[in-house]
C-alpha cells in the first residue's frame, strides 16, 4: 500500500512544471535592445582604428564609407588599412611608399568599379551616376584616420602620395561629439 | 449557504516567441555595433577641384582661408584681397558669423580654398573645417537668376590649397 501511495505522489510532482520569472530578464533585454540601437550606425565603412590613434572630435554628421583606409598615429607610424607600412619623420618623409602600396589599391578598386559600370542597370542598386568620368581615369575615395595631433605637413605628404595615384577624394575620419 | 469563490485564473502571454526575436535582433545589433562614433569630412585635392564653368553675372567669391597657429586670414576675390583677419585665440564663432555674411552675399557658391600652416595640428584644423561646413540657422540669399535660396550649407566644397 505504502508503495502505491508513494507512486501516486511521484506522478503528482511530475505534473507540475516549474515556472521561471523572466520579466527581470525581459527588463534588461529592452534596455541592452535600446542601448545597442541608439549606437547603431548604418554606415559600410568598417573601421578598426590603430593603436596610439587619438580621432579628433568633429560636429560632423556624414556616415563614413568603404574606401582604402590611411592611418597615422601618434608615434607618427603610417598604417595601410591595419598593417603597418612606415614611420614618418615631422615632415612626413617616408610617405614614398604610399605610391606603389596605393597604385595596386587603386587597380583593384578600378577593376571592381568596371565592374560596376558594366552591370545592367536594373540589378545595380546604385548607378555610377556620380561621375561621367571612365573608371580608369575616376577619383577614388580615402579615408584618411589621423590623430589629432599630426601636423599639416605630414598630412599634406600623405595626402600627397594618395593623390598621386588617383585618392583624390579625401574623407577625414572624425568622433562624433555625441548626444 | 455561500460557495467558497474560485480564485480567478489570470492568463499567462506567452512570451517565448518575443524572448526569440529579441535574443535574435540583440545578436545581430552586437555584431554589428561600432562603439565609436564615426564621420567623415569630405576634402579634395587641389589638382582635381573642377571649377563649374558658368557665366557670372558678377565676380567669383573665390574663398580662401590662410590659417596659421596665431591667426585666420579671409580673401576673396580673384586677385586674392583680404576681407578680414581673425585672431586664433577668439572665439571662432567670430569666424562662422563671417562666413554666414559671406554665404547669405554669395549663396550659390560652394567651395573654400584651405591653406593651414605646417605646423597646425589636425585636431584645430578639425574645428575651422566645422565652422566652415555648416550651420544650424537658415541661411536666405538671392542667386545669379534672381531665385530666393535657402539653405543651412556655408562652403562644403573644401579644397587644400597645396599639398606638397
Amino acid at each position: 500500500m505504502g508503495s502505491l501511495a508513494s507512486n501516486l505522489r511521484r506522478r503528482k510532482a511530475k505534473k507540475e512544471t516549474v515556472e521561471i520569472d523572466i520579466t527581470s530578464l525581459l527588463d534588461i533585454l529592452t534596455i541592452l535592445l535600446v542601448f545597442l540601437l541608439r549606437s547603431y550606425n548604418a554606415t559600410d565603412l568598417k573601421l578598426e582604428v590603430v593603436k596610439d590613434v587619438n580621432v579628433a572630435v568633429s560636429e560632423s554628421e556624414d556616415l563614413g564609407s568603404h574606401a582604402v583606409i590611411l592611418q597615422v598615429n601618434d608615434k607618427k607610424e603610417l598604417y595601410l588599412n591595419t598593417k603597418k607600412v612606415a614611420d614618418l619623420d615631422e615632415k612626413g618623409m617616408g610617405a614614398e611608399i604610399l605610391e606603389g602600396l596605393l597604385k595596386v589599391e587603386a587597380e583593384k578598386m578600378r577593376k571592381e568599379l568596371a565592374l560596376l559600370d558594366r552591370r545592367p542597370a536594373s540589378t545595380d542598386p546604385k548607378p555610377q551616376t556620380e561621375s561621367k568620368d571612365k573608371p580608369g581615369e575616376r577619383p577614388l575615395n580615402v579615408n584618411f584616420v589621423f590623430d589629432e595631433k599630426t601636423p599639416y605637413e605630414l598630412m599634406a605628404k600623405v595626402m600627397h602620395f594618395a593623390s598621386k595615384t588617383g585618392h583624390t577624394k579625401y574623407k577625414f575620419i572624425v568622433q562624433g561629439r555625441g548626444q | 449557504m455561500l460557495r467558497p469563490r474560485k480564485k480567478m485564473k489570470v492568463p499567462k502571454l506567452n512570451l517565448v516567441p518575443i524572448m526569440d526575436a529579441i535574443f535574435i535582433f540583440i545578436f545581430f545589433l552586437l555584431l554589428s555595433a561600432q562603439f565609436l562614433d564615426i564621420h567623415e569630412i569630405k576634402a579634395e585635392a587641389p589638382v582635381v577641384a573642377t571649377y563649374q564653368e558658368e557665366k557670372h553675372k558678377k565676380e567669383p567669391l573665390n574663398l580662401m582661408l590662410e590659417i596659421d597657429e596665431k591667426q585666420i586670414i579671409i580673401k576673396t576675390g580673384v586677385d586674392g584681397n583680404i576681407y578680414k583677419k581673425l585672431d586664433m585665440n577668439e572665439n571662432l564663432t567670430q569666424l562662422h558669423t563671417l562666413l554666414i555674411e559671406l554665404k547669405g552675399k554669395n549663396i550659390s557658391e560652394q567651395s573654400v580654398i584651405v591653406k593651414p600652416a605646417k605646423n597646425l595640428e589636425f585636431k584645430k584644423i578639425v574645428s575651422i573645417l566645422d565652422q566652415i561646413r555648416g550651420t544650424k540657422q537658415e541661411i536666405t540669399g538671392t542667386n545669379d537668376k534672381g531665385e530666393i535660396i535657402k539653405t543651412n550649407a556655408l562652403f562644403p566644397q573644401i579644397i587644400f590649397e597645396s599639398i606638397m
